[in-house]
């Protein structure tokens, strides 16, 4: 019996080399004769040059083109329009694909083969990896990599044994019926996510395979990879008007786990009050106990929630990559903290693509205004800290012979500790642009 | 024979759940929290920080209390509680 499958890429207005890229990768599926594949791009806003040529690409790689009328509806509208209109009435699964996922020859044959399995018959939804072919091109690529290996082999991977895990917007395929009958939500700009709630609410097994059966392109700049960070932030706390919605329909771990993603970029706000809570206690004393206790207490926080990724197995990372991957995170602590207030006031973001294509930010400084505004901060109170307590000798000696210190000393250690964070972020996301910088000029 | 002492540290951490490891340190660290909120602290401020550490710490003890210890498995064989 021959199996229908169609793959869907959804895009809008992406570099034609990253299409091309993505059309040629498609073509080369090798399969056993089962399966009866067609190849949808699903077109997103493109002007009439770029339109033309991406015609011309696609008749050349037997790519099929959907293009909607209209442009409702974000990703999830495209996508949406390919299904209920274009798709063929007996298509069984679909498996959809950003454009930078360049799929493996083996990635239809498989993933067709996992459905069919005696265990899957229930099963709605099987998600992939996302692995990134350029994560060795700088400290953004391989922070990028490191949380998505981090995701899908631990937190997707547990959480989808409790089928609480949901289906993000690629790497993976489903049941064309199911997906017809309950749409992707396409009031949200992270559709996935929202989509997933009410797949989940009506019944949805969602699972993972740790088969990496494509190649991706992680975002390589400063300016991608904010753009990426703000439009998950933002949607993941837009979202929490689809869990609450569905709320009586999911399960425990659906409901905990949902909360935890939303919660998780709530981080920003007690990190940043971490770091400059130290210059309130130059007006009033923080603690009735040891001054060195809430420093460590804060750190504690700071090194649990931040490095449990430093267990990762295979490939093991060293501490440094940890480090790296924490702080570059660090960078995008404005945007979660702006993305929380854009929705308290209620105000819109609309969809940014996060461009794949090579630019260097002429303008680093711009998006590390609050890395300096720390260090700032910071650097002021250990002056006046210094200055309360200057490091004389005897002041040293005392220290060295566990002499109880003066307060001041341990304000210095605490801002040391704030400072070294942040010094990370500016060091790691400069050294980025650099890297970048050097990648260009040799294929200039 | 003698064992090397660094490879039966080897041995003896290669024998950890890393996931439960986590469950344990973030658990410690939350109570700690509590335990200090309670007791010492004596500014608003570090009051309402420390909180906000343990509502976005909470969820993710409840992912890594599920932890199985390893890094892949053949999830699609597993039977998946619905």
């Amino acid at each position: 019996m021959i199996a229908n499958a169609d793959i869907l890429i959804p895009a809008c207005k992406e570099p034609l080399s990253v299409v091309e890229r993505m059309f040629s990768a498609c073509q080369k599926q090798k399969l056993d004769g089962g399966i009866d594949l067609k190849i949808w791009f699903c077109v997103d806003g493109m002007d009439d040059k770029e339109e033309k040529i991406v015609n011309d690409l696609a008749a050349k790689y037997g790519i099929l083109i959907s293009k909607r009328p209209s442009r409702c509806g974000f990703r999830a509208g495209a996508l949406n329009y390919c299904i209920q209109n274009v798709l063929r009435k007996d298509s069984e699964y679909i498996i959809v694909l950003d454009i930078d996922q360049a799929p493996k020859p083996e990635m239809v044959q498989t993933l067709v083969n996992e459905m069919h399995k005696e265990e899957n018959v229930d099963t709605h939804f099987i998600m992939f990896p996302q692995v990134a072919e350029n994560k060795e091109e700088n400290a953004i690529t391989k922070t990028s990599d490191t949380l998505q290996m981090f995701d899908y082999y631990f937190n997707r991977r547990i959480r989808s044994e409790t089928n609480s895990a949901f289906v993000v917007g690629t790497n993976w395929i489903g049941r064309t019926e199911f997906i017809r009958r309950i749409p992707f939500e396409e009031g949200s700009i992270v559709e996935d996510q929202a989509s997933s709630i009410r797949w989940h609410a009506e019944g949805a097994v969602i699972k993972v395979i740790n088969d990496e059966l494509a190649l991706g392109l992680a975002p390589n700049s400063i300016e991608s990879y904010r753009a990426q960070q703000f439009r998950w932030s933002y949607g993941a706390f837009y979202n929490l008007r689809y869990l609450t919605s569905n709320w009586s329909k999911l399960s425990m771990w659906q409901r905990v786990d949902y909360l935890s993603v939303m919660t998780w970029y709530l981080y920003a706000v007690p990190t940043v009050l971490s770091i400059v809570i130290p210059l309130i206690t130059f007006w009033k004393p923080i603690t009735s106990s040891e001054f060195m206790l809430p420093i460590m207490l804060l750190t504690a926080n700071i090194a649990v929630f931040t490095y449990p990724i430093i267990f990762c197995r295979k490939p093991r990372l060293t501490i440094g990559e940890v480090f790296q991957t924490a702080v570059v995170q660090h960078m995008c602590l404005d945007l979660y903290l702006k993305s929380m207030l854009y929705n308290i006031l209620g105000k819109k973001h609309s969809y940014v693509v996060s461009d794949k294509s090579s630019k260097i930010c002429k303008h680093p400084h711009r998006n590390l205004w609050l890395p300096y505004t720390l260090v700032a901060l910071t650097s002021v109170g250990m002056a006046y800290a210094t200055y309360l307590n200057p490091p004389t000798m005897t002041n040293i000696y005392n220290a060295i012979s566990g002499y109880p210190m003066r307060y001041t000393t341990y304000i210095i250690i605490w801002l040391v500790l704030g400072i070294f964070w942040i010094w990370g972020t500016i060091y790691y996301v400069h050294k980025s642009n650099r890297e970048f910088s050097c990648g260009n000029e040799k294929l200039v | 024979m003698e064992i090397n002492p660094l490879s039966r540290i080897a041995k003896i951490n290669a024998g950890i759940n890393k996931d439960k490891l986590n469950f344990v340190l973030m658990s410690t660290v939350l109570i700690a929290d509590v335990i200090y909120v309670k007791m010492y602290s004596m500014s608003g401020a570090l009051t309402v920080v420390v909180m906000l550490w343990i509502l976005v710490m909470a969820p993710n003890i409840l992912v890594y209390m599920r932890g199985d210890g390893k890094w892949k498995s053949a999830q699609s064989n597993k039977k998946v509680k619905v």
